[in-house]
C-alpha cells in the first residue's frame, strides 16, 4: 500500500503492460482466457487510475504524485513523472476508454486473440506514459511505443484496406515526430547547463530554460514541435491519415484513436508549444494567426466534408477533424475559457466519438458493412440503441444538457473573448455539426426498414449496454454539471495562461469596462 | 392584431364550411384557382426556396470538398508524396545499378580483357603443367649442354 501510494503513477502506467507480459503466458489456443486476462487487466487499469482523483490536491499548482529517478545518466534522461489536473483528466479517459474499448473486443475479434489483447494492452501503456511523462527523452519514447501496437492493431485486425491504413498512419505520424526529435535535442543543446550540473532532459527545466531563449530560435522551436502535434490532432491540411486509419481500424482501435490518441497532440499544444511561444507581439500574433486559422478550416472543411461521407465510419472520422478543430481554437485563444473548454471538450470527445464508433461497431458486427445506404429505418428493430444512439449524436452536435454544449460554448465563450469573427466562424461548425449527425441519424435510423435483412436485428445485448451506458451516464454528468471537472483545470490553466499571456490577467486585474478590456486584448484581423 | 386575428378567424371559419359543413367543396375550389391552390398547398414553397437555396448547396460545397479532399489534399498531397518517395527511390535504384555499380562492374570486366592472354596459359591443368615444365627442361639442359661445350672447348 505505501509503494501503491507513493507510485501510483508508475502502477498507472505498467498495470496494461503488467497484463500484456501475463497474456503472453497463455498458451495460443485458450481464446476465453486470452479474453477474461485483457478485461481483467483492462478494468484494474481503470481502478488503479481511479484513487488519483482522490488524492489530487485542487489547490497544489505545480505537478501532482511525482516520481524521479536515474535512468540513462550519461545523456541526463530521467524517469520523471508527474501529472496536473489537465493531464489527469486525460489520464482518467485513457484508462476507461481503455477498458472500454477491451470490453468492446470481446466478439468482434475472433483471430489471433492473443496478440490483440497483448497489443491493445501495450497501447494503454505508451498513451499513459506520454500523459504523465514529465522527461523529454521518456516522452519520446512513449510517443513512438505507441504507433507500434496501432500499426498492428490496423494492419491485421483491420478491414479491406487495412495494409494501405496502417502504413500511411505509420509513416505519417513518424515524419511528425522526427522533426520533433530535432526540437527536443535543440531543446536539450541550447539550454544552459549550470556549473556542476549535466545536461537534462526534465521537462519543467528545459521549458523554463527555453524562456531566455532569443524569439527566433522559439519559433523554430514552435514549428519543430507543431508539425507533430498538428499531424496527431490532426489539422488542417495534415489530417487525411485520420479517415483511413480511423475507418480501418477494428472498432476498439477507432475508438482509441479517436478518444485518445488525437489528445496527444492537443496536450502536447498546451505542456510543450504554448510556452515556447515568442514573447515579440507581432511574431506571436502572427503565429497565432496561423494556427487559429488552420482551426477554423479544419471545423469548417471537416464538417462540410462529412456531408458527403457515404461510409458511417469515415463520417463519424471526419466529424473528429471538427470537433478537434474546436480544441485547438480553444487552446490557442489563450483565455482561461478557451484552454479549459479544449480541455474538456477534449474529454467529450473522447466520450461522444468513442461511443460514436462503439455504435457503429455495434451496426457492423450484427451486418458487416458501414455504408449508410445499407441501413434505413433501424429504429424500429432496435428500439434501445435508437434511444442511445440519439443521446450520443445530440452529444456530440452540442445538444444544450449534455457534453459537447459545455465544452463548445466554453471554447466559443473563450474564442469570443479574443475576436468575434473566430467565435462566429467556429458556430459555423457547430450548426454544420448538428446537420451531418442528424441527417446520418435520419437516414440509418428512421422511415421504413429498406433491406429485409437489417428487420430481424437483434436490440443491445449486456455488454453492449455495459460498454455505451457509463459514457452516456458521464455524458450526461458534465453536461449538466461540469463543475467537478472544470475544478481540476481552474489552477494549470490560471499557471498557463499567466504564463504565455500575462496581459490577459493584468486586464482583468484593472477591471476594465468590456469595451475597453476587449481593446486590450491581443487582437487579430 | 384585430386584422390577424379576423384572418386567422376567417381561415377557421373557411376550414369549417370546406370539410365539416361541406357546403364548399375544397376540390372545387381546388380546380378553379390551381395556382393559388399549388402556392397554399406547397405551404408557400418555402422548404422548396430552402432546400434549392441553402440545404442543396451546403450539400453541394460538401460534395466539392469531399471531392477535394480525397483527389487533392489526400491524392495529390499525401499519395503524392508517396509516389515521389517511390519514383525518388526507383530513380536511386537505377543509379546505384548502372552506374555506380556500372563503373564498378566496367573495372572488373576490363580487368577481365585485358587478362585474357594469360588465362589462355592458366589452364588449372595439372598435365600441361607437367608438359610445360618438361619441355623448359628440355630446353635448360640443351642450353646448358650447349654452354657447357662451348666452356669446355675454351679451357682446352
Amino acid at each position: 500500500m505505501e509503494f501503491f501510494a507513493h507510485h501510483i503513477l508508475t502502477v498507472v502506467l505498467f498495470t496494461p503492460l503488467a497484463g500484456a507480459l501475463l497474456l503472453l503466458f497463455i498458451p495460443r489456443e485458450m481464446e476465453t482466457a486470452h479474453r477474461i486476462a485483457g478485461n481483467v487487466f483492462g478494468v484494474l487499469g481503470f481502478l488503479v487510475s481511479l484513487p488519483l482523483i482522490r488524492w489530487f490536491n485542487l489547490n497544489w499548482g505545480g505537478f501532482a504524485f511525482e516520481e524521479s529517478a536515474e535512468w540513462i545518466p550519461s545523456i541526463g534522461a530521467k524517469y520523471h513523472l508527474g501529472i496536473d489536473g489537465i493531464s489527469l483528466l486525460l489520464v482518467l479517459l485513457t484508462t476507461l476508454l481503455g477498458m472500454i474499448a477491451i470490453l468492446s473486443s470481446w466478439s468482434a475479434i475472433h483471430q489471433r486473440t492473443k496478440e490483440y489483447y497483448i497489443l491493445l494492452l501495450l497501447l494503454q501503456t505508451g498513451m499513459i506514459g506520454v500523459f504523465v511523462s514529465l522527461d523529454f527523452f521518456l516522452f519520446y519514447v512513449f510517443w513512438e511505443v505507441m504507433l507500434v501496437p496501432m500499426y498492428f492493431l490496423i494492419g491485421v485486425w483491420g478491414s479491406d484496406r487495412r495494409l494501405y491504413a496502417a502504413i500511411k498512419f505509420f509513416l505519417y505520424t513518424l515524419a511528425g515526430s522526427v522533426v520533433m526529435l530535432l526540437a527536443i535535442l535543440a531543446l536539450y543543446f541550447y539550454a544552459p547547463v549550470p556549473a556542476g550540473h549535466t545536461r537534462t532532459f526534465d521537462v519543467p527545466t528545459l521549458l523554463a530554460a527555453a524562456q531566455h531563449f532569443s524569439d527566433p530560435l522559439k519559433v523554430w522551436l514552435f514549428w519543430g514541435f507543431f508539425f507533430a502535434f498538428a499531424i496527431k490532432v490532426p489539422m488542417f491540411p495534415f489530417h487525411t491519415w485520420l479517415p483511413d486509419a480511423h475507418t480501418e481500424a477494428p472498432t476498439a482501435g477507432s475508438v482509441i484513436l479517436a478518444g485518445v490518441l488525437l489528445k496527444m497532440g492537443t496536450y502536447g499544444f498546451i505542456r510543450f508549444s504554448l510556452p515556447l511561444l515568442p514573447t515579440d507581439a507581432a511574431m506571436r500574433a502572427r503565429i497565432i494567426h496561423i494556427v487559429v486559422i488552420l482551426s477554423i478550416i479544419g471545423i469548417v472543411y471537416g464538417a462540410l466534408v462529412c456531408l458527403m461521407q457515404k461510409d458511417m465510419k469515415r463520417l463519424i472520422a471526419y466529424s473528429s477533424v471538427s470537433h478537434l478543430g474546436f480544441c485547438t481554437l480553444g487552446i490557442f485563444a489563450l483565455t482561461p475559457n478557451g484552454l479549459a473548454g479544449s480541455v474538456l471538450q477534449q474529454v467529450n470527445h473522447g466520450i461522444s466519438t468513442g461511443a460514436l464508433f462503439l455504435i457503429v461497431g455495434v451496426l457492423y458486427e450484427r451486418r458487416h458493412t458501414r455504408m449508410i445506404s445499407d441501413f434505413g429505418g433501424l429504429a424500429t428493430p432496435m428500439p434501445n440503441f435508437a434511444a442511445i444512439y440519439l443521446i450520443i449524436s445530440l452529444s456530440s452536435l452540442g445538444m444544450p444538457l449534455l457534453n459537447g454544449f459545455i465544452g463548445e460554448f466554453t471554447i466559443l465563450q473563450g474564442a469570443f473573448q479574443v475576436s468575434k469573427a473566430w467565435a462566429a466562424w467556429g458556430t459555423l461548425g457547430v450548426v454544420l455539426g448538428a446537420a451531418y449527425l442528424l441527417w446520418l441519424y435520419q437516414r440509418v435510423m428512421f422511415g421504413p426498414v429498406t433491406h429485409a435483412i437489417n428487420e430481424k436485428l437483434p436490440d443491445l445485448n449486456l455488454r453492449e449496454y455495459a460498454t455505451l451506458v457509463p459514457l452516456v451516464i458521464l455524458a450526461f454528468w458534465i453536461g449538466i454539471y461540469p463543475k467537478p471537472f472544470f475544478a481540476y483545470l481552474d489552477k494549470p490553466v490560471q499557471k498557463i495562461v499567466e504564463q504565455v499571456n500575462p496581459r490577459f490577467y493584468e486586464a482583468e486585474h484593472a477591471k476594465l469596462p468590456p469595451a475597453e478590456l476587449h481593446a486590450a486584448m491581443p487582437r487579430t484581423k | 392584431m384585430l386584422a390577424s386575428i379576423s384572418i386567422a378567424g376567417l381561415g377557421i371559419w373557411l376550414a369549417i364550411q370546406f370539410y365539416r359543413t361541406k357546403r364548399f367543396a375544397p376540390e372545387l375550389v381546388a380546380r378553379k384557382w390551381p395556382k393559388a391552390y399549388g402556392l397554399l398547398f406547397h405551404k408557400y414553397y418555402v422548404d422548396e426556396i430552402y432546400d434549392a437555396t441553402v440545404v442543396n448547396r451546403v450539400k453541394d460545397l460538401g460534395s466539392v470538398l469531399g471531392t477535394f479532399d480525397a483527389n487533392v489534399i489526400d491524392g495529390l498531397g499525401v499519395d503524392g508524396t508517396g509516389w515521389l518517395a517511390r519514383f525518388g527511390s526507383t530513380l536511386s535504384m537505377w543509379w546505384d545499378k548502372w552506374v555506380i555499380d556500372g563503373l564498378l562492374n566496367f573495372g572488373a570486366k576490363m580487368t577481365q580483357l585485358f587478362s585474357f592472354p594469360v588465362r589462355m596459359l592458366q589452364t588449372g591443368m595439372f598435365s600441361s603443367y607437367a608438359m610445360l615444365i618438361l619441355v623448359g627442361l628440355v630446353i635448360l639442359l640443351a642450353y646448358y649442354g650447349h654452354h657447357m661445350q662451348v666452356l669446355l672447348r675454351g679451357v682446352r
